[in-house]
C-alpha cells in the first residue's frame, strides 16, 4: 500500500515536471508560419503569403492589403443569409471580437461568398445588427472569382452548390494573419473549444508583433 | 441498505411522529433525510429530463440562431423566450418552425433582414416535440397533441 502511493507520487511528480517543461517550451516557440512555401519567378522561395486583393466593405470603402498594414487580422468566409454554420461562426467571431475589443492592433475581415445577394447595403445592415465597430471589423464583397480564389489562399473552401443549405458550401475556418501577410494559426469556427485555443494564439501573436515593432523603432 | 425497510419506517414516522421510541426517532431522521435527498435529486433530474427529443431537435435545428437559452444573438436573430408565438395560444408556432420567414413575414420582408430558414425535413411528430419542449422550457407549459399540430400545419400549407 505504501509502496504504491510512493510510486504514485513519483509518477505525479514526473507528470508535473514534464507539464511545466512543456508549457515553457510552448511559450517560447513562436507560432509557425503555415502553408507551403512558394518558389518565386526570381528563384527565391517565400513563405505562403496572402496575395494582393481589392474588395469593398460595408461602408463602400476600398479594402486592400494595406488596410491591414501593421495589423493582425482574423479572416473568415460567410454569407449573410447562410442558415447552417455561419450563425455559429459569427457568434464565435463576435466572442473573439469582444475578448480583444480594446486591442487596436487586431482587426476582422469577413468575406461574403454570396456576392450576388450580399451587396454593400446588405452587409451594412448585417454589421449594424451585430453591433460592431465598422473600422475594426470589415465585411467585404467584390468580384466573385477573386473572393473564391482568396478563399483558397486562406485555406478555406468555397463554392456554389445547389444542394448545400443556402446554396453555398464552405468551410468554417477562422484564419489568423500577421502583419506580413503570413498565416499563423487557424481554427474551426464552429467549435468553441477550438476557438479558445485560437484566442491564445492571437494573444501570443499580438505580443510577438509588439516586440517586433519595438525592435524596429529602437533600431 | 434495504430501501424497502427504510421507506416503511419513514412512512411510519410520518404518520405517528410523537409515539415512536427515541431510538427509532433517530433512524427515522436518518432515513428521512436520505429520502429527502433522493427527492431533491429526482426533482433536479426532472429539470433536465422531459422532452428529450424536443430538446435535441431544438439544439440541432434552432439553437445556432436563437441560442441554447433562447436569448437570440445581437439584433441578427431574435430571442424567442418572450416571443408571442410561445405565449399566445392562437398563434401558430408549428407553422413558424416548418416555414420560417415565409410564414412569419409574408409581405413585410426587406431584403436586408435576416431570414429564418424552412424546416420542411421535420416530421409532424418532431414539430410537435419541439413545440412541447419550447412551451415547457420558455412558454406556458401547455401540452400540445399531434392532432392540434396537424391542424395548425394544415392552416399554413401553401
Ligand atoms: C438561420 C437562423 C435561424 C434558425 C436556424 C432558426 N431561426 Fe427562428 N428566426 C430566425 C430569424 C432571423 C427570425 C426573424 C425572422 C422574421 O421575422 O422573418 C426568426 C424568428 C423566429 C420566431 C418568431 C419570433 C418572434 O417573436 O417574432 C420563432 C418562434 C422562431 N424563430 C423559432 C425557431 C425555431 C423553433 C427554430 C428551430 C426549428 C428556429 N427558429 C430556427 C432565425 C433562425
Amino acid at each position: 500500500m505504501k509502496l504504491l502511493s510512493e510510486k504514485g507520487s513519483i509518477f505525479i511528480f514526473c507528470m508535473l515536471f514534464f507539464q511545466i517543461l512543456g508549457c515553457q517550451s510552448n511559450q517560447e516557440a513562436p507560432l509557425p508560419i503555415l502553408g507551403i512555401p512558394e518558389i518565386q519567378k526570381n528563384g527565391d522561395t517565400l513563405f505562403h503569403t496572402i496575395p494582393e486583393f481589392s474588395l469593398v466593405d460595408q461602408d463602400s470603402n476600398k479594402v486592400t492589403n494595406s488596410t491591414f498594414k501593421n495589423k493582425v487580422y482574423v479572416a473568415d468566409f460567410f454569407f449573410t443569409s447562410c442558415p447552417s454554420i455561419c450563425p455559429i461562426m459569427t457568434r464565435q467571431m463576435k466572442r473573439i471580437y469582444e475578448q480583444f475589443e480594446h486591442e487596436n492592433k487586431l482587426m476582422f475581415l469577413s468575406h461574403s461568398i454570396d456576392t450576388r445577394h450580399d451587396s454593400v447595403p446588405v452587409l451594412k445592415a448585417y454589421a449594424d445588427r451585430l453591433n460592431i465597430n465598422h473600422d475594426k471589423w470589415r465585411f467585404v464583397t467584390g468580384d466573385k472569382s477573386e473572393i473564391y480564389a482568396l478563399a483558397n489562399d486562406y485555406f478555406n473552401v468555397a463554392y456554389e452548390d445547389e444542394d448545400a443549405p443556402g446554396g453555398y458550401d464552405h468551410s468554417g475556418k477562422l484564419i489568423l494573419v500577421d502583419s506580413q501577410g503570413h498565416i499563423r494559426s487557424f481554427c474551426d469556427g464552429t467549435d468553441p473549444e477550438s476557438v479558445d485555443e485560437f484566442m491564445k494564439d492571437i494573444a501570443q501573436l499580438l505580443n510577438e508583433e509588439k516586440k517586433r515593432q519595438n525592435q524596429l523603432t529602437h533600431q | 441498505m434495504k430501501p424497502n425497510r427504510g421507506s416503511s419506517i419513514v412512512r411510519a414516522g410520518w404518520k405517528s411522529t410523537y409515539e415512536l421510541p427515541p431510538g427509532l426517532n433517530r433512524i427515522k431522521i436518518t432515513f428521512g433525510s436520505i429520502f429527502a435527498l433522493f427527492f431533491i435529486f429526482f426533482l433536479f433530474d426532472g429539470c433536465t429530463g422531459p422532452f428529450t427529443q424536443g430538446k435535441a431537435l431544438y439544439e440541432a435545428n434552432c439553437s445556432r440562431c436563437h441560442g441554447s437559452d433562447g436569448q437570440g444573438f445581437e439584433n441578427l436573430y431574435p430571442g424567442i423566450r418572450e416571443s408571442p408565438y410561445l405565449h399566445e395560444k392562437n398563434l401558430n408556432l408549428a407553422c413558424v418552425i416548418v416555414y420560417g420567414s415565409t410564414f412569419l413575414d409574408q409581405n413585410s420582408h426587406k431584403s436586408a433582414d435576416p431570414l429564418m430558414p424552412e424546416n420542411k425535413h421535420l416530421t409532424s411528430v418532431e414539430v410537435l416535440n419541439i413545440v412541447n419542449y419550447l412551451s415547457w422550457e420558455f412558454g406556458k407549459q401547455t401540452q400540445h397533441t399531434i392532432e392540434s399540430v396537424m391542424r395548425n400545419l394544415e392552416k399554413c400549407e401553401p
